[in-house]
């Protein structure tokens, strides 16, 4: 890979991280990935992920009606999770 | 912090986790996703469908390279950024305070990741001007050109203070660039 896709690769992981991509840079990134062959690369979103963890001072409770109806969604998965060795 | 992955275990089919999953990180995915989401009903809606990617992928956390907490606030993050593109709109955010700052060990909820020290280390360290396009971005969600017209910093400066301050955290975090298993583009 020369520099320049080497460049325009980082460009696109850091869109990616921050205000994501279109189908059309997806595409351009796809490309670009298949031909760094070194994979999926996760640096950036990670270090976006960090940034937020960093930034958030508080969390807010999650409304009792919201968990309540994400667990029923959760034990619906968990019946069919693909690893569930029962 | 803990090393009882709760994500390791819903990869290795334990439906107990998957409850555990929600108890443990349903306040951090709905505070997320209250940022990212002009309503509760959509907050709602979305932290459904974070839980459900974040159970689909629970087998590429990979504990070496990043803390759950860590991983769990990007997959929340990948799937809030698709949602408002989606809407074609950005997040709602409350306005960047005059003199706002990175909070302090002290000013946290209780379990800091270490990724996220580490993150407020980079984003001291960085100059200011390059910090304040990092947040904008990151924690803001503004586009380049709302950061463009809202700095009167050319388009160029804006990306490059972007990349670099997010390479400089994942510098600090150790990132290598090694590949994440299973993982696909645009996912």
């Amino acid at each position: 890979m020369n520099a320049r896709d080497r460049a325009r690769l980082d460009e696109l992981l850091a869109e990616r991280a921050t205000q994501g991509l279109d189908g059309v840079a997806t595409e351009e990134l796809r490309a670009l990935l298949a031909a760094s062959a070194q994979g999926d690369d996760e640096g950036f979103d990670l270090a976006a992920a960090a940034i937020e963890l960093a930034l958030l001072v508080d969390l807010e409770e999650m409304p009792a009606r919201v968990r309540n109806r994400l667990s029923l969604r959760g034990r619906a998965w968990a019946r069919s999770m693909p690893g569930r060795d029962q | 912090m803990t090393d009882d992955f709760v994500l390791t275990r819903i990869a290795a089919g334990d439906a107990d986790a998957v409850q555990e999953c929600i108890d443990r990180y349903g306040n951090l995915v709905w505070t997320i996703a209250r940022r990212f989401t002009r309503s509760t009903a959509e907050a709602e809606d979305a932290v459904q469908d974070v839980f459900i990617d974040l159970w689909k992928s629970a087998g590429r956390f990979d504990p070496s390279r990043a803390s759950e907490s860590a991983f769990v606030a990007m997959v929340a993050r990948r799937r809030l950024i698709d949602l408002v593109r989606r809407a074609e709109r950005r997040p709602q955010t409350t306005a960047m305070p005059e003199g706002f700052d990175v909070p302090g060990p002290d000013e946290h909820h209780l379990e800091v990741s270490a990724e996220a020290a580490l993150a407020a280390r980079a984003l001291q360290r960085i100059r200011p001007e390059q910090r304040n396009v990092l947040m904008m971005s990151v924690y803001h969600g503004m586009t380049h050109a709302e950061i463009v017209e809202e700095t009167g910093l050319p388009l160029g400066t804006v990306k490059s203070h972007i990349r670099r301050g997010l390479t400089e955290v994942r510098r600090l975090l150790g990132e290598t660039g090694a590949p994440l298993p299973n993982r696909e583009a645009g996912e």
